[in-house]
């Protein structure tokens, strides 16, 4: 009896289906653009020793930089506690009730978030702990949850001070497109003192300059240069502070 | 005159990395792969995006070493294996199903959906007989009843020894007879030829 099953007529599908079909597959398995998991990824950059500049480094290497040391023993003591503060007061943020996020964030005892400053499409926070250590944030201009990276530095030396004056929050990108790694655009958070965060280019040059405006530095990716593969802190006389990578 | 390429040399191209002769197999084998995904679901619309998700998967396969000859016996395999696990593979490709576009033109209004419809009803009711055998035995009765595929192409797709095809076919036979199916539970169309293609 078997054999008395009797099945639809199979049909084809119709050329525009196929070819259609043929053709999303093509696109599926074409080689994606190479991009580097970096440029998926928001990355911290802080110009001290740390888990930050570890992943720093490791760019810094891909760059094959020669890294400059922290300027830093030529400050005088007064210009050391100068770096060693955030003078932008900044404005009160409610975070959305209900978001998980902001639960977590609160039961961490991060309950005080100030906008630091806005440029461009960005924005950038402070998040203070009930501890006395803050975390820093950046986030898009109108989304719903602000944050699209925080940096909290949990080892000494902390962020801000002389040792760390810059919390850097640049992308680092390397595509086929763009070629080898270098920096996407400037943006994160400066101590008093410095001035101005600078691009450099693989000849030393000086390549953009993001002045620092209440704490806050921003260039963003449709300004940047494509060369630059380091920065470099600089004070009001354009002494510099400190370069990243180290 | 043109030789044409055959299966096994096109699949060796493709584990190499060749987008072009992996279409190439698309193109021939996706009629066949689409009615086997039919034959399975019952559902013409989920068949074309089981299709798609087969050879999505068959690339993702595709160092895959095949016997001469063996490709599409394969392809059925993986085809079984998305089938049995289709959940877990619309998971996997639902990012790429979402990139389908829609289709410009309506033929399936054109082409009638009446057909459409009974050649659903029908095979969901050969299908609902179906299910009285176990799911490893279904597998085999596709191939094999449905497919024309020789034991030892079966075998290969689903990846048991010849002597399992043989003695799983052979309960699946007994127990469609012992549960009494007969042509009144399914459609007197006429009985499928030249197997899933």
């Amino acid at each position: 009896m078997i054999d008395d099953f009797s099945l639809p007529q199979p049909r084809e599908l119709t050329p525009e289906r196929q070819r259609r079909r043929r053709a999303h597959l093509m696109r599926e398995i074409a080689p994606k653009m190479a991009r580097s998991r970096l440029t998926t990824l928001r990355i911290p950059i802080a110009m001290s020793a740390g888990a930050a500049t570890l992943v720093i480094a490791a760019a810094a290497g891909a760059l094959g930089h020669s890294a400059p040391k922290l300027a830093t023993a030529s400050l005088s003591d007064s210009e050391r506690v100068t770096l060693s503060h955030l003078s932008a007061a900044g404005t009160p943020v409610d975070l959305p009730t209900g978001d998980v996020r902001a639960e977590r964030l609160r039961a961490a005892g991060y309950t005080n978030i100030t906008q630091i400053g806005a440029r461009g499409d960005m924005r950038f926070f402070r998040i203070d702990s009930a501890s006395g250590r803050a975390c820093f944030g950046v986030g898009a201009q109108g989304a719903e949850w602000p944050f699209a990276a925080i940096v909290c530095r949990t080892t000494a030396p902390y962020f801000p001070s002389a040792e760390v004056p810059l919390l850097d929050q640049s992308t680092v990108e390397s595509t086929a497109r763009t070629g080898p790694l270098h920096f996407a655009n400037l943006e994160g958070i400066a101590a008093d003192g410095v001035a101005a965060v600078q691009g450099i280019d693989p000849a030393g040059n000086v390549s953009v300059s993001a002045p620092v405006d209440n704490n806050v530095y921003y260039v963003p990716s449709a300004e940047m240069p494509a060369n630059v593969i380091s920065i470099q802190a600089t004070d009001s006389v354009g002494r510099i502070i400190a370069s990243l990578p180290r | 005159m043109e030789m044409q390429i055959n299966d096994s040399d096109l699949w060796e191209k493709a584990s190499a990395g060749d987008r072009e002769a992996f279409g190439e197999l698309f193109d021939r084998h996706a009629g066949a792969v689409y009615n086997f995904c039919f034959r399975r679901t019952g559902d013409w619309s989920a068949a074309e995006d089981l299709l798609s998700i087969v050879f999505l998967e068959a690339w993702r396969l595709r160092e895959t070493a095949l016997p001469p000859g063996k490709v599409l016996p394969w392809i059925y395999g993986v085809a079984t294996n998305v089938i049995r696990n289709r959940r877990r593979a619309e998971r996997r490709y639902a990012a790429a199903l979402r990139r389908i576009p829609a289709p410009r033109e309506q033929e399936d209004f054109a082409e009638g959906v009446n057909t459409q419809v009974d050649s659903e009803r029908a095979m969901r009711m050969v299908l609902a007989s179906l299910r009285k055998l176990s799911k490893s035995e279904q597998d085999v009765f596709v191939l094999c009843g449905w497919c024309d595929l020789s034991y030892e192409d079966a075998a290969l797709a689903l990846d048991i020894p010849v002597g399992t095809v043989r003695s799983r076919l052979s309960r699946a036979r007994k127990h469609l007879r012992d549960i009494g199916l007969s042509a009144r539970h399914v459609p007197s169309t006429p009985a499928l030829e030249g197997g899933c293609e």
